[in-house]
């Protein structure tokens, strides 16, 4: 009995650790990246393109870039993703419809 | 039917068809681009050696396959006993203030784009080997562990799922026979979530084996075996994306065939996740 609870609570001492180093590695990595990247933030970062090969000047270019690849990927995959719900939508209505011997208009 | 009701039909026929046909028309362009060189120099010797030498006409990927299982292997090591223990203990045990932080936090990782991952890997993890083990600290080890974090998601996600869709009865059953809460966990839950669990240890795989930037900012893409796990190595998706941007001839067809390779590696992997996701869902 003794050692059956002296099992459980080292067994769960360990889910506990797991848990633990999940969220510590997430921490470590934000940190990381937060503390070498956040002094670089200001302004000009987001208003200039590169500058000197990209050792000065901002990223404002990639910005607009990354807009652009979005919204053109968007207007293509969007007509077709929301066509296909529609279909898909409509065949189980009118499956539905049917079994339950109501008419659609 | 109206005849505007049957143009509508047909116009979500192709919206329907597209999607299927996109997919059809990539692998029929994989397969066509990269099967005649493999035929060409022969299957055994494309895949059984490690001789890549494109611009002497050597295309072996021996070193690759064997770097991606090593890696893949490494990060399902790493990461799945962690996972696991992380997906019980969310589903079972949790006190409110871990599980507080701990499922946005696991949210997180699922955001962090795999480039981020990479440049962690390469500005952390690569000179910490530098300095403590042999060799540059570009490895197997280093890319097995940040491929284990980004399988970490996957992992806990399906797995707890898995853990908590086994009936309430079982746990009850269980505990009024006299068991403590950890042998319940351990001879009745994880065992009829089984399928469940194998099904998210397969998906981290795919994960792993189809993850590109961050392994190749990590794993040093020699394209030799690799001996140890402190040895550089080269994945088969490191392969493709270093090599298409330069690649003519032979050597682009090269290519093509080692997305074959890795085209036919996925469909295994998500041939067996689907098998096994079909007895997941057998359980009563």
């Amino acid at each position: 009995m003794n050692n059956k609870n002296l099992t459980q609570r080292a067994a769960f001492l360990v889910l506990r650790a797991a848990a633990i180093i999940t969220i510590a590695i997430l921490s470590i990595i934000i940190i990381y990246i937060m503390s070498n990247g956040l002094k670089h933030i200001n302004l000009s970062f987001f208003v200039q393109g590169p500058v000197n090969m990209g050792r000065e000047g901002g990223i404002a270019p990639f910005i607009v870039s990354t807009l652009y690849v979005t919204a053109v990927a968007l207007a293509m995959a969007t007509p077709l993703g929301i066509g296909r719900a529609i279909g898909e939508t409509a065949a189980v209505i009118l499956t539905a419809g049917s079994s339950l011997g109501v008419r659609l208009p | 039917m109206g005849l505007q009701e049957k143009y509508i039909q047909g116009i979500l026929f192709i919206f329907a068809t597209i999607a299927v046909l996109t997919v059809l028309a990539i692998t029929f362009f994989i397969f066509a681009e990269g099967l005649p060189i493999m035929f060409e120099k022969g299957i055994a010797s494309f895949i059984g050696s490690s001789r890549w030498a494109p611009l002497s006409g050597s295309f072996g990927i021996l070193g690759m396959v064997i770097g991606t299982v090593q890696v893949t292997i490494g990060a399902i090591a790493l990461g799945v006993p962690v996972g696991l223990a992380c997906a019980v203990y969310l589903a079972e045990v949790a006190d409110r203030r871990l599980e507080k932080v701990l499922r946005p936090g696991i949210e997180l990782l699922t955001g962090i784009p795999s480039v981020v991952y990479g440049f962690f890997g390469l500005s952390v993890v690569v000179p910490f080997f530098r300095e403590h083990f042999p060799g540059n600290g570009f490895n197997v080890l280093a890319g097995s562990i940040i491929l284990a974090i980004m399988i970490l998601p996957t992992v806990i996600n399906i797995s707890e799922n898995s853990i908590r869709s086994v009936p309430d009865v079982y746990r009850s059953g269980s505990l009024a026979l006299g068991a403590s809460q950890w042998q319940t966990i351990v001879r009745v839950i994880l065992p009829a979530a089984r399928s469940g669990i194998v099904t998210s240890v397969i998906l981290g795989m795919g994960r792993a084996v189809g993850e590109t930037m961050a392994v190749i900012m990590v794993t040093g893409n020699v394209t030799k075996v690799a001996g140890s796990i402190f040895a550089p190595v080269r994945t088969l998706t490191g392969n493709i994306a270093i090599e298409m941007g330069y690649a003519a001839g032979e050597h682009r067809e090269a290519l093509f065939a080692t997305g074959v390779v890795l085209f036919i590696l996925i469909m295994f992997l998500n041939l067996v996740t689907a098998r096994f996701s079909r007895k997941a869902g057998n359980i009563k």
